[in-house]
């Protein structure tokens, strides 16, 4: 420790001069009111390198830290937001397909009014869940594609060829020839519909990632383009399922019915909205894969 | 060896307080290692060293706290002067004066600013400034000079 030979008056008069210089920056200060001093920019000059400089060094070593040393966990991160991500479209998809489903049920309340009754004259009695006669043909304004649904309201099938001017031939939804696209109302699990000339339906070949229950209601979706969305089809009565997908009976509501007295009803007169046929294009590749919206139906 | 000690315990102390400048928020750190610098210099070196580290430490003190220029410096040149006469007569060895020599005068420095602070500005007189910094940072202080051969590097003796 160093011992000085300084008088104290000496040290009293250098110790006063200097408090007394920071008193004159003290005052210049407040007289400029905070105005930066020549003083102030001189210190600020002296220390402000070595400042910046340290704190660019640390900026820079806490990127590269943040960047590259701690990326750790980052894949994961990132896969779990590009699932949450597809969570969130497929939900905003959904929410979207209910807002557009209530317009569309609003629109159906006005717009289904004229239908043609019927009654069935003939059934096939090799196939008798394949297709049936009915007494109305072109006369009455019957054409290929009308939708058949018994006193209910519930589906029953579609007019096909032949029509003649009397009469008509009426696809049973049971038939093994076409299908429908239809979906589970309980979860949208939504696939195409097919029938093998029995009392049953079924989905085949959906992905397994929902799980569907006996007597789940089953209804059209439309994305066929032939059978308007929301007419009731049956209820599931089985589900079988493997390692990736599943298989699901429905069994139509009209086979427990009569299908003497049926209701013919113009598919045009209630057309599928535009937005319908492209909700299914909103969504994305990706979202489409995973999620088996049309990939069942098409 | 002791230079080597020395520097590094330098850098340890500025760079230090850069980042507690910096990062006073989410460090919650009340920490002046400026001041041990200057206290060291003030115990270890002459009156004119200690007036000038003290006006120099203060004035570096004033620029980091963005508040008027010399009100630190005023205070840590009084602290460095008082630190000069008073290390004469005290027992360094001892790390109980160690740690009351850098937390008392820190104090009465911190109150000298924090006086200037309240006329000038209107600030209140502030706990952290004057009860908490003083301890955390004799505490610094002692952690960094308490054992023997720490004091040994730092040439006390």
């Amino acid at each position: 420790m160093a011992a000085d030979n300084i008088s104290n008056e000496r040290k009293v008069s250098i110790l006063v001069t200097v408090l007394f210089i920071n008193l004159i920056l003290v005052s210049t200060s407040v007289v400029l009111e905070n105005q930066k001093t020549l003083f102030q920019s001189i210190v600020g000059a002296v220390v402000s390198p070595f400042q910046i400089a340290f704190q660019k060094t640390v900026d820079y070593i806490s990127y590269q830290l943040r960047h590259y040393v701690f990326l750790k966990d980052t894949y994961k991160k990132y896969a779990e937001l590009e699932k949450k991500h597809t969570e969130l479209i497929y939900e905003n998809y959904l929410l979207k397909r209910k807002i557009n489903d209530q317009q569309f049920l609003d629109e159906l309340k006005v717009k289904r009014t004229n239908f043609v009754k019927a009654d069935s004259i003939a059934i096939d009695m090799n196939f008798p869940l394949s297709s049936i006669i009915i007494n109305k043909g072109t006369s009455d304004g019957i054409r290929k594609d009308m939708i058949v649904l018994n006193t209910k309201g519930e589906l029953v099938g579609k007019i096909v060829e032949p029509i003649s001017i009397f009469a008509a031939k009426v696809r049973l939804i049971t038939s093994s020839i076409g299908g429908i696209g239809a979906y589970v109302d309980a979860d949208r699990l939504e696939g195409f519909l097919t029938g093998n000339n029995s009392t049953l339906c079924s989905f085949k070949y959906l992905i397994e990632n929902r799980s569907v229950n006996s007597g789940d209601l089953v209804i059209t979706s439309g994305t066929d383009r032939i059978f308007p969305p929301y007419i009731p089809i049956g209820k599931v009565v089985n589900v079988e399922k493997d390692s990736l997908t599943q298989k699901i009976d429905v069994e139509p509501f009209f086979i427990k019915t009569s299908t003497k007295q049926l209701i013919v009803i113009a598919n045009d007169q209630s057309p599928i909205p535009s937005f319908m046929l492209r909700m299914n294009t909103d969504l994305p590749p990706s979202v489409l894969n995973k999620k088996s919206i049309l990939s069942d139906t098409q | 060896m002791k230079n080597k000690f020395k520097i590094i315990i330098l850098v340890f102390l500025v760079l230090g307080q850069i980042i507690i400048y910096r990062y006073a928020h989410p460090l919650k750190l009340n920490l002046d290692l400026f001041y041990l610098i200057m206290v060291y210099i003030s115990v270890m070196s002459g009156f004119y060293k200690s007036i000038a580290t003290g006006f120099a430490i203060g004035l570096i003190t004033d620029y980091f706290s963005g508040n008027i220029m010399g009100v630190f410096g005023f205070s840590r040149t009084i602290s460095a002067f008082f630190l000069n006469e008073i290390s004469r007569r005290i027992d360094l060895k001892n790390n109980l004066f160690v740690f009351l020599m850098i937390s008392v005068s820190l104090a009465f420095s911190n109150f000298i600013s924090n006086v200037f602070l309240y006329y000038i500005l209107g600030f209140s007189f502030n706990i952290g400034l004057l009860i908490y910094q003083p301890i955390s940072t004799g505490l610094i202080g002692l952690l960094i000079s308490s054992s023997k051969k720490a004091k040994e590097y730092m040439d006390v003796y």
